[in-house]
């Protein structure tokens, strides 16, 4: 079990619902001095142990609200644990909902530049790839526009370019696939392909499992934050539809 | 939470490049990227010297030599003092998006508010330094005394940044509290009035602000051409110094939680 890249012990994440939302200066002094501070514990996630070698993509299923999103941003050091322990020994790039922390009122190509500063990269280094991102995003002429002036398949399409060809070596999807026409989604398809021949690893949010399935091995299945299964991509993901379909419809 | 070597990581070029990148960011966005974007910041000093000469001239005038000249060296530094840190209340804020799609260094965000905000200071001083060749026809070598004095002003405003990027993050209406500071600290700076109109009994209150040295400092070099007074700098380096460890380890302690609570 060499080359784990990934790997988590007894991960968990507990939310203290009630203290996370800003307050005035002035309320938060009330509720410290009267100290009924109006607080619930939420266990977003509990237990979790998995790993993911070198070059694998795995997925994380579970319904909604199951934390799925909670373990990524965790494992990309976005949010920090509240227990066990977890170690991820690459450089990650993520694509979580849209856009990558893009801000809407600079352009593309500004954006470009700063999600590279972001992650280290020099503006040479992108330039090199900005052909390559452009013509992946099929974003063309549109480099110079503001970015508020993008269709919400431009951003996506932008963003995916530029982590496919920005990533150095964890890639974490957050269900960003779904976005994107078939034709697009066939092209990720086959970027992600290359990136795992390239001895990328891929760890991706899914539902449903779509075109993805197929180059994962493992799938991690999660609910309401207890882990339910991890292995075996056909075992795990039948399991997950078991229990969908025994689960009542609302 | 992933270790990381934070020291190490804020001497290194992919650092600082990054923080150049965010600076020049939040500088396009708040002035459009455009000249006259750019020029609107300069307006908010030429308008308070306009305000602050008229009224105060005949009375001022007569107490302090150069009076125009000691007024707009007041303000500039005034200005780059209160809205660096004002923007600093935002640093994390405004870059909620960021931190929320990736693991950023977050010290980062807040070099970057202040350096957003040097810029058009370092605009004033140099028109200031222009102004001043033009008035007074020649230059002085005392004047690159204004170079050390602007980083101890850097270091005095990224000390504060670090304390109020954090509470801002913690507390809806920081920038109000802030603003009222802001306003009052403008009375209690020396910036168009001079020390000797103080009672002697309430000057402590004057002294203990760390601008009062810095605008001293600056107008000594400037208008007496001389070495600033050491005595009240050395203050504002020790006052500073508190400040940058307290904060600092406060900003890093808390650090970990930002995006929680902001998207709580």
């Amino acid at each position: 079990m060499d080359d784990i890249v990934i790997e988590t012990s007894h991960l968990s994440k507990m939310f203290m619902i009630g203290t996370t939302e800003r307050m005035t200066l002035f309320s938060s002094l009330r509720y410290k001095l009267s100290g009924d501070f109006p607080v619930r514990e939420f266990w977003a996630l509990k237990d979790i142990n998995f790993s993911v070698r070198r070059g694998e993509m795995v997925a994380v299923l579970g319904p909604n609200g199951a934390g799925k999103t909670t373990l990524l941003r965790i494992l990309s050091g976005i949010i920090a644990s509240t227990g066990g322990t977890f170690s991820v020994r690459d450089k990650v790039s993520t694509i979580f909902e849209l856009g990558l922390g893009f801000n809407s009122r600079l352009s593309a190509l500004e954006n470009l530049y700063l999600y590279a500063a972001l992650h280290g990269i020099t503006r040479k280094e992108i330039n090199r790839k900005l052909p390559e991102i452009m013509d992946f995003s099929e974003v063309g002429d549109f480099m110079g526009a503001k970015l508020g002036e993008f269709s919400s398949g431009m951003k996506a399409r932008l963003a995916f370019a530029t982590v496919v060809q920005t990533v150095r070596g964890i890639i974490m999807i957050d269900e960003a696939l779904a976005v994107g026409d078939a034709a697009f989604q066939k092209k990720c398809m086959s970027a992600i392909e290359k990136l795992l021949n390239d001895g990328k690893t891929v760890l991706v949010i899914s539902h449903g499992m779509g075109d993805a399935r197929k180059f994962c091995s493992k799938a991690l299945y999660i609910n309401h934050g207890i882990q339910k299964g991890f292995g075996d991509i056909n075992e795990i993901e039948q399991q997950y539809l078991n229990d969908a379909s025994t689960t009542p419809a609302f | 939470m992933s270790h990381k070597k934070w020291f190490g990581e804020m001497f290194s070029k992919p650092y600082w490049n990054m923080v150049g990148e965010l600076a020049f960011s939040n500088f396009k966005q708040k002035d459009q990227g455009t000249f006259f974007g750019f020029l609107w910041t300069l307006i908010n000093p030429l308008l308070y010297f306009l305000v602050l000469y008229t009224i105060f001239n005949k009375w001022m005038g007569s107490k302090v030599s150069d009076f125009p000249l000691y007024l707009i060296i007041g303000i500039v530094q005034w200005n780059f003092f209160s809205s660096a840190t004002t923007n600093a209340i935002s640093a994390i804020l405004s870059n909620a998006s960021v931190i929320v799609s990736m693991d950023v260094e977050k010290s980062a965000l807040v070099f970057s508010s202040v350096l957003s905000v040097l810029f058009s200071h370092i605009v004033e001083l140099i028109t200031l330094i222009i102004v001043f060749v033009l008035i007074k026809g020649t230059i002085s070598l005392y004047w690159l005394w204004l170079i050390p004095l602007l980083v101890l002003n850097i270091y005095l405003v990224v000390s504060f940044s670090f304390i109020l990027a954090t509470v801002g993050v913690y507390f809806l209406d920081m920038s109000r509290i802030w603003g009222l500071a802001m306003s009052i600290g403008f009375f209690l700076t020396p910036i168009f009035y001079p020390m000797s109109v103080i009672s002697q009994d309430k000057r402590i209150i004057i002294l203990c602000n760390p601008m009062t040295h810095i605008i001293y400092a600056a107008r000594s070099i400037l208008i007496d051409r001389a070495m600033p007074a050491f005595g009240g700098l050395l203050y504002v380096v020790i006052l500073s110094t508190i400040l940058f460890v307290f904060g600092f380890a406060y900003f890093k302690k808390k650090e970990g939680y930002f995006v929680e609570k902001i998207y709580g």
